[in-house]
């Protein structure tokens, strides 16, 4: 580590303690720790949203699955852009104009029962925690990588800065974060691709053709890593669909006044994430010509330092350093944003409305949900000392499998169908969830007949690395069997839906912003 | 979209007030009413026909990419050295800021219909 480092590091450090202590004297409420008071404003929340989509898994590892294997890398730029199209067209302004704080709120909206709340609860812990191992194991083998300290003292450093945004500045401070991370990535980004298509005299026409001369055809083409259409096609499903059940990207919908704002965010983020994915193709070209396959390898097998190495070469040790902060920040961010997804689940879903029926005062509120946060955090940490030596990144992948088979289907249907009620949401909820781990199991992340490639050793029972598109569907089908094979309806069902129907299609009576 | 403060018109000045209106807007509104009302259906079957209708279209586009990028039609070199699932890729891009373009101009327009159509429940009436 040398001092150009250092100071970048704390910089961000620095930045990021600053907007906690500033954020901390406006969090009074649980509708400030949970949502901001709601008072984000369209392109803030834009750019939070953004930040939660450029994870270290989107910039490290999307740049350098395009250094090492060509257009079966971009598979993952083009999934993330397009998402942003299910959530602005199906279920941004609905879910703003039904919702609280919460995916459960939004769903006990039509059916009050606490199991409804629960089984939305479990769904969205299971979530954050295969999401955040993933995130914290990634970040201290990254941090190790790039700072050179031991991975547990990097875990229990991110973990620690984690903790105290969200503990002190709720969503405000994580949201803010998320801003200066999003910020300050897409302008790392948008250099390196700048010096990268420099080198190839602003040619695309070059870059491509230095491609395929100097390292051949197949980078261009699918094939090196993804052989199979099914597997690519379930894998690409997971990603269009799972970031709308992401419970950690539908939270942000709440941090604003309402569905017009909500709409302008997605917008935003759209634009956002655009831009920065169709330089993912500069990252990746640039490190696999300039760097090199066998160099990005020798660092890291996954090639999660091709960004890093990419920088080196460009712009020097500033730019290294640089890109490593803004690679620091970036995690910080998305594992931040995780704490309060999950915190929300715990206090608000499990402790504040199930436990103690929604009888709580806005103080024991907020203790709750900082209670909650700290749980979730130190949950998390353990989990990821002890997964250190295991390839974890594809719990990524759970997590949006699980975001579309178990809470897609639930949210469609209960905006949507009137017919559908609280023996559809379990039904589906739970196949699609139990689905998605038990497939996601069986599958070759997790079983592979090479020693050391996966978790176990042994064929895989099902071949798919992604298992949504039997998932998905199994989720919808159980929905609909749960809702029709049942006579379950409640006395005001149908009044129930009819104020949902005219509240999320005209947004009527939508809370108010608290303050600020 | 509308918030019934908009057709309530609120006296913002004087809070004190604007509380009691709060209060009183959701025990006032009769969402059985609105729900039965024909310009409410129309309107609602229109924008659904519209939201659905076109994410139907983009999911099939983009779900056509992981399928056609394993058979020769996209890994033919369309332009100088870049293959056809660079450009179809590139097409999706363009797809989704022109739809998303689409989307915040048709906004607006479907506001204005959640708009009348509330307007007309608070002029046919109290009950």
């Amino acid at each position: 580590m040398n001092l150009v480092t250092v100071i970048f590091f704390l910089g961000i450090v620095g930045l990021t303690l600053v907007v906690t202590y500033v954020a901390a004297k406006r969090t009074s409420s649980a509708s400030d720790f949970y949502t901001a008071g709601g008072g984000l404003k369209g392109w803030q929340n834009g750019l939070a949203i953004a930040g939660d989509y450029l994870s270290a898994a989107a910039f490290l590892g999307v740049s350098g699955a395009i250094a090492l294997t060509g257009f079966d890398g971009f598979f993952f730029s083009v999934g993330y852009v397009v998402a942003n199209l299910v959530l602005l067209y199906i279920i941004a302004e609905p879910m703003r104009n039904l919702g609280r704080y919460t995916l459960a709120d939004m769903l006990t909206a039509r059916f009050t029962e606490k199991r409804i709340r629960g089984i939305a609860a479990t769904s969205t812990i299971t979530i954050v925690i295969l999401y955040m191992i993933a995130q914290l194991v990634g970040a201290g083998a990254l941090i190790k990588l790039l700072f050179g300290i031991d991975y547990w003292l990097a875990v229990i450093i991110v973990g620690v800065m984690m903790t105290t945004y969200v503990l002190f500045g709720g969503m405000t401070a994580t949201s803010w974060v998320q801003i200066i991370k999003a910020c300050l990535l897409l302008f790392g980004t948008t250099i390196l691709a700048f010096l990268v298509f420099w080198k190839f005299d602003f040619s695309l026409m070059k870059m491509f053709d230095t491609i395929s001369t100097q390292h051949g055809d197949q980078f261009l083409v699918p094939g090196i890593k993804y052989t199979s259409m099914i597997d690519s096609v379930s894998m690409m499903m997971a990603l269009v669909l799972g970031t709308s059940g992401l419970p950690h990207i539908l939270m942000r919908f709440f941090t604003v006044k309402d569905a017009k704002t909500a709409r302008t965010s997605i917008s935003w983020t759209t634009w956002i994430t655009a831009i920065f994915f169709s330089l993912t193709i500069f990252l990746g070209f640039g490190a696999m010509h300039f760097v090199g396959i066998d160099v990005i390898k020798a660092e890291n097998a996954a090639g999660n330092t091709a960004a890093p190495l990419l920088a080196e070469y460009l712009g020097g040790n500033i730019l290294l350093s640089f890109v490593a902060a803004v690679a620091f920040a970036t995690i910080l961010a998305v594992v931040s944003g995780l704490v309060l997804t999950g915190a929300s689940a715990i206090s608000h879903d499990i402790y504040g409305e199930i436990i103690k029926d929604g009888k709580l005062t806005e103080k024991q509120q907020v203790l709750a949900a900082r209670i909650g946060s700290i749980s979730i955090a130190v949950i998390s940490i353990i989990l990821a000392l002890f997964a250190q030596s295991l390839n974890v990144s594809f719990l990524v992948s759970f997590a949006f499998c699980i975001g579309a088979s178990a809470n897609l289907p639930v949210i469609l249907y209960t905006i949507y169908w009137k017919r559908f009620n609280s023996n559809g949401v379990i039904a589906a909820m739970a196949t699609g969830l139990i689905s998605c781990l038990v497939l996601g199991a069986l599958g070759p992340n997790v079983w592979s007949p090479v020693e050391g490639a996966a978790i176990f050793v042994g064929d895989p029972l099902v071949p798919l690395s992604v298992p949504a598109i039997i998932t998905i569907p199994l989720g919808f089908i159980a929905g609909y069997l749960g809702t029709v094979l049942t006579s379950n309806k409640a006395e005001d069902a149908e009044k129930i839906y009819n104020e949902i129907r005219v509240k999320a299609n005209t947004g009527v009576a939508v809370s108010e912003v608290s303050h600020h | 979209m509308v918030n019934v403060s908009t057709v309530k018109k609120p006296n913002l000045t004087k809070e004190k007030k604007e509380v009691s209106v709060k209060k009183a807007k959701d025990v006032s509104i009769n969402y059985d009413k609105i729900n039965h009302m024909d310009s409410f259906n129309k309107f609602v079957r229109k924008k659904n026909a519209f939201l659905f209708g076109t994410t139907g279209i983009f999911l099939f586009l983009y779900i056509l990419l992981p399928i056609l990028a394993f058979t020769p039609v996209l890994q033919q070199k369309w332009i100088g050295n870049i293959t056809g699932v660079w450009v179809y890729s590139a097409g999706l891009f363009v797809m989704t800021v022109v739809l998303c373009a689409l989307y915040t101009k048709m906004a607006p327009k479907f506001d204005q219909i959640a708009a009348d159509v509330l307007r007309e429940y608070e002029q046919g009436g109290a009950e």
